[in-house]
């Protein structure tokens, strides 16, 4: 890791909860992106009775195309078209093994798809198998070079899995000249460049992901949020204006409601920040940096009582879990 | 047979894991749950070691799931998920009823991933029910023990993932140390230490969040032996109380016998 990486980190530790970045940055990497899967370039010549599969897919009724499937293959256990869709069902209805071994099966009968080695790649990614969802998305991407999931998956893989930003720039470089107005890879980019030290770009790249949020209507707040955290210092007011505009983004995200909570602190809205923190703690009962916040909170404001069971919440918190 | 399963979690090296509801067959996915580090999970270097890994953790058949993990360990020396297929073969053994396999098995697992507080403490279950009228007892007995004690030291200092909330965590910490606990009681037993046994059992019983009969039924039969009929008989009944019926039809008899002996 490089110095500027180790400081950036340093900060981002400081100051913000790291981990749940990048928890919601794994998050989604699997979420949305395989939802996209089920419209197959492969299946151009199904088998009639596949399109109701589809259409249960469209309407994202995996249980029910999971039996369509399963009843589809006892009469054509031959076709690896089948357990592609057998695995996407599976994937959905949150079954990674069962996913996978369809995959695989789908695989080893001879179907060579962008979508099935995305998809495996996906679920293992899902079960934390890295090396084997990076080779099963670079076949994708030499079968479909113009996937920009793939792209944006690699980068943020390597950026958040594999801490290696400057592999993570390049892949999400391509998502971008694939995709320029999404959002996430452009916010993804500005991390990385964040990370590696290129402060001024990345606060240039964060606007540019805030301007396509607000165009495009999203509801994604972690440029937001970022923004106000690097604006803290030099410009609270705008900082604040930011963070208030994550939580209204995103009111269940207890990372935005802490980095509101820090603004507020640093300005000296005791009141308001306690508050951001204790919703922080609610929505997220196993971190322990929103008690140490509050101890340090309930201290300014003298409620020393409140302090100490803070205190305490966070000493039983700490001892528990891992940190980052 | 234990009776926390451990189907639902696994637990030490750095790894807590909450299956239920992750992946459909709770349990058998031991890296595969929320992870302490998700940096550090095992990784197979192929698809086929990781192929033929799933067909092992998916196996229901404990015969299959042995020969499975044998071929495994023959053709993927080297491998990172290793330690966790000895552990299956362990618990396949355990369901076959073959000691000398579950302890072997357990042993290497352990060798591979000494801070696996699951193979600890099947260990430490195991052991005292097959120890006695062996040449090797007091040795045996001395390492389930230590098995036993390694995993309580590891429970009180492990690190767990966040998807796991406190009380949850609350719960199960409580429901493993049970098992420990029953464990050296069992332990104490098969020494014959009968104070050690009640002592061991009535921790057991009384600290487990989710109490359990056969727990109870344990407490019972040493108070009985100690000829300490009131406590055996709170014990027993609780233990009818809890269930399952096969401990029910045991601690009725028991209780039955305690009365036998106050009968004139």
């Amino acid at each position: 890791m490089s110095l500027g990486t180790q400081r950036v980190l340093t900060e981002l530790a400081e100051k913000l909860s790291w981990v749940i970045l990048l928890a919601c940055l794994s998050g989604d990497c699997l979420g949305a992106l395989v939802v996209a899967s089920p419209w197959s370039s492969s299946d151009e010549t199904p088998p009639a009775d596949l399109q109701e599969v589809k259409t249960l897919a469209r309407q994202h009724r995996w249980s029910e195309a999971a039996t369509q499937v399963d009843a589809l293959l006892k009469q054509h256990p031959d076709d690896p078209r089948l357990f592609y869709w057998q695995g996407v069902a599976r994937f959905q209805l949150a079954d990674s093994i069962g996913a996978i071994m369809a995959f695989r099966s789908a695989e080893r009968m001879g179907l060579d798809t962008a979508d099935l080695h995305k998809s495996l790649g996906y679920a293992y990614w899902k079960i934390h198998q890295y090396t084997l969802f990076e080779q099963q998305i670079q076949k994708a991407i030499q079968l479909n070079p113009s996937d920009y999931e793939s792209y944006y998956a690699l980068g943020r893989h390597y950026q958040s899995i594999r801490d290696d930003c400057t592999k993570a720039e390049e892949y999400l470089h391509k998502a971008i000249q694939l995709k320029p107005d999404q959002p996430k890879a452009i916010f993804s980019l500005a991390v990385c460049q964040e990370m590696l030290g290129h402060r001024d770009d990345a606060m240039a790249t964060y606007t540019e992901a805030m301007n396509l949020v607000e165009a495009k209507h999203e509801k994604y707040p972690w440029p937001f949020q970022e923004m106000a955290r690097l604006l803290l210092s030099q410009d609270p007011d705008q900082a604040l204006k930011l963070a208030q505009r994550a939580v209204e983004l995103a009111p269940q995200l207890n990372a935005a409601h802490q980095i509101l909570a820090k603004v507020e602190d640093a300005m000296g809205k005791y009141p308001e920040a306690i508050a951001e923190q204790l919703t922080v703690a609610r929505l997220d009962p196993s971190n322990p940096s929103p008690h140490y916040a509050l101890f340090v909170l309930y201290k300014k404001t003298h409620d020393l009582e409140a302090a100490q069971a803070q205190l305490k919440q966070f000493q039983e918190l700490n001892a528990l879990y891992a940190q980052p | 047979m234990r009776n926390l399963r451990f189907i639902e979690i696994v637990l030490g090296w750095s790894i807590v894991l909450a299956t239920a509801g992750l992946s459909g067959t709770p349990g058998a996915f031991a890296q595969f749950g929320p992870l302490v580090n998700t940096m550090n999970a095992p990784q197979a270097k192929t698809e086929e070691e990781l192929d033929l890994y799933l067909e092992l953790a998916v196996s229901t058949n404990p015969r299959a799931s042995m020969e499975i993990a044998e071929r495994f360990a023959a053709k993927y020396p080297e491998s990172e998920l290793l330690g966790l297929v000895y552990e299956y073969e362990m618990q396949a053994c355990q369901r076959l009823g073959d000691f000398e396999g579950t302890l072997r098995a357990g042993r290497k697992a352990l060798e591979l991933l000494p801070d696996n507080a699951d193979t600890q403490l099947t260990l430490a279950s195991v052991i005292p029910d097959h120890a006695q009228g062996r040449e090797d007892s007091t040795k045996l007995l001395r390492e389930a023990e230590e098995y036993a004690r390694r995993s309580l030291r590891e429970l009180s200092t492990m690190r767990i993932p966040k998807e796991i909330l406190p009380d949850r965590w609350k719960t199960l910490r409580g429901q493993l140390e049970a098992q420990a606990h029953e464990a050296l009681g069992k332990i104490e037993r098969a020494r014959e230490n009968l104070e050690g046994t009640i002592s061991e059992f009535a921790l057991a019983a009384s600290q487990n969040p989710v109490p359990q009969g056969t727990q109870f039924l344990e407490l019972g039969a040493a108070y009985a032996q100690a000829r300490r009929p009131e406590e055996a008989k709170k014990a027993f009944q609780r233990a009818i109380e809890l269930g399952p019926d096969s401990v029910r039809g045991v601690a009725q008899r028991e209780l039955a016998k305690i009365a036998g002996n106050r009968t004139p």
